[in-house]
């Protein structure tokens, strides 16, 4: 069934997705840090300590950041239901990610495997405080549609990527001797990436696309086939042990993929605004990046034989890496972030004008908040540090570079983000104060 | 017979459909409607239709779309007659 709208009564109190919008590009700084500190031998192998730190940093620090934020958001503003346990559950499920992800990036960086002891017991709170409230709403029959539809296998795939991240952290601390599943890393990474990531990400933009870019609406059979051969793909690929089902496998998940990919990007094409708008230039990077990930995931899979060395296998597996870590999943969460700032800020604000419409003429426009500059520059800083970070992987040049760079694309994100909330603030405040009067 | 505003906002990105309909609804007098085409139900302009006193259905249209219709209270038998409710 498609849903009916967008449930609007149920908003949560702005500060608690804000809160996680404003710490993931801080994260994202430290992680151009640790890129900066190891230039050396961060690209040297995909088990570099430092590499670790750092894509931790971006798959944890960032990406997950926001989608925990974006979840408490979006979930009850989508099934017309409230996550249970609201500001508290939020709240300390925020401090506990930071602390976690914290304890476990300088376990990498420093070797120090000990923290892991403290990492551990952090983020499994973490996950479990999130997932616990959210998992008694998702199981009931909700609204939402197509998108809590593949934001339900998403959350699926966050917990079993999640379960084999611990249990590898547990293997470093020396908490745990498990065989357990072959191919623990792999399957960790392609949960968290191909599952959570991907999956959430298709969920939101059957909502956000269509909303925020006036573009014809995904269609509901492929809104729900796409998740469904993501999902199937991933069981096949960690329970199967055939290779040919395993090769199909592989081969359903990329070209289910691509095939959104391509299905998002004839959307975006077909907006009905023909105004400029920067961040659909964001869903465009990241949507290439994910088609040309994909790609390379199968050559990866197929072709694994023909590489000339190790050392250029591994800078195709880092290659890959970052073009659907920092290309898509980076790209796509930057480019709504400053689409999705200014609208919470503009409704919440809306909202507490009800008592005195005067005061809706003198609040900031939704283009005040995060000015069509910042976006520009933030897709110029952006698409240029990516293109720099392949070149750094393949010729091991200009990492320092790459490193300063990333710092400022980072930073950028962090200040418009903070200016678009103190904006926000200051406005609440004064809106208050005459509410009040 | 009623007179009506009509707000196309099936090509308007937020928060335009809102800013244009709640400028129409402010200045609305009783014996007119607002009969707005969105394709979303615009589930927070109807906090501010009841703030203002105002009546609000809305229906799914055959393309997808959603027809809703603000009226003032004492004008509900006018837009029933009407077919419009």
């Amino acid at each position: 069934m498609r849903m009916k709208g967008l449930s609007l009564e149920t908003i949560p109190s702005i500060h608690v997705p804000f809160r996680f919008f404003n710490t993931a590009p801080w994260m994202g700084v430290l992680a151009a840090l640790v890129l900066l500190l190891e230039a050396d031998s961060v690209f040297s192998s995909s088990w570099n300590p430092g590499l670790l730190a750092m894509t931790h940093l971006l798959t944890l620090g960032f990406i997950s950041m926001v989608m925990l934020g974006a979840m408490f958001q979006i979930v009850p503003v989508l099934s017309g239901e409230m996550i249970p346990g609201g500001v508290l559950v939020a709240t300390s499920v925020h401090i506990l990610l930071c602390a976690g992800i914290l304890s476990l990036v300088v376990g990498f960086y420093w070797q120090a495997y000990w923290l892991f002891s403290w990492a551990i017991p952090l983020l499994l709170s973490a996950f479990v405080v999130f997932l616990l409230p959210l998992a008694s709403l998702l199981r009931r029959r909700i609204g939402g549609g197509d998108s809590i539809y593949s934001i339900r296998f998403a959350v699926l795939a966050l917990l079993i990527s999640i379960g084999l991240g611990l249990v590898r952290a547990a293997n470093y601390a020396g908490l745990l001797q498990w065989a357990g599943l072959p191919n623990t890393i792999s399957l960790h990474l392609g949960w968290g990436l191909g599952g959570w990531v991907l999956l959430l990400v298709m969920g939101v933009s059957y909502q956000v696309i269509p909303m925020f870019h006036v573009t014809p609406n995904y269609s509901t059979h492929m809104a729900k086939v796409l998740p469904t051969a993501v999902f199937s793909s991933m069981l096949l690929l960690t329970f199967v042990a055939n290779p040919v089902i395993k090769g199909v496998a592989v081969l359903v998940l990329c070209l289910a993929a691509t095939t959104y990919g391509i299905i998002s990007i004839r959307l975006l094409r077909r907006r009905k605004r023909k105004v400029p708008d920067i961040t659909a230039r964001f869903w465009h990077m990241g949507l290439l990046s994910l088609i040309v990930a994909a790609s390379l995931v199968m050559i990866i899979y197929f072709s694994d034989h023909l590489f000339p060395s190790i050392r250029w296998r591994e800078k195709f597996y880092i290659g890959t890496g970052i073009i659907l870590i920092f290309g898509f999943a980076v790209s796509v969460i930057m480019g709504m972030l400053q689409k999705i700032v200014p609208f919470l800020s503009y409704l919440h604000l809306q909202r507490s004008c009800m008592n005195n419409f005067d005061l809706l003429k003198t609040l900031p426009h939704m283009g005040e908040f995060v000015p069509p500059g910042f976006p520009r520059w933030q897709f110029r800083l952006h698409l240029a540090a990516l293109l720099l970070l392949l070149v750094a992987t393949v010729t091991g040049q200009l990492v320092e570079l790459c490193g300063l760079l990333l710092i400022v694309d980072f930073s950028w994100l962090g200040l418009t983000l903070a200016r678009a909330s103190r904006l926000y603030l200051s406005t609440a405040k004064r809106v208050a104060l005459h509410n009040q009067s | 017979m009623a007179d009506e505003f009509i707000l196309d906002a099936r090509e308007m990105a937020p928060p335009e459909p809102f800013d244009k309909a709640i400028e129409i609804l402010q200045h609305m007098q009783p014996g007119q409607y607002l009969r707005m085409l969105h394709r979303r139900v615009p589930y927070p302009l109807f906090d501010f239709c009841s703030a203002l006193s105002l009546d609000y259905s809305f229906r799914e249209t055959p393309a997808a779309d959603f027809e809703i219709i603000i009226h003032f209270a004492c004008d509900l038998e006018t837009l029933r007659r009407e077919g419009l409710l």
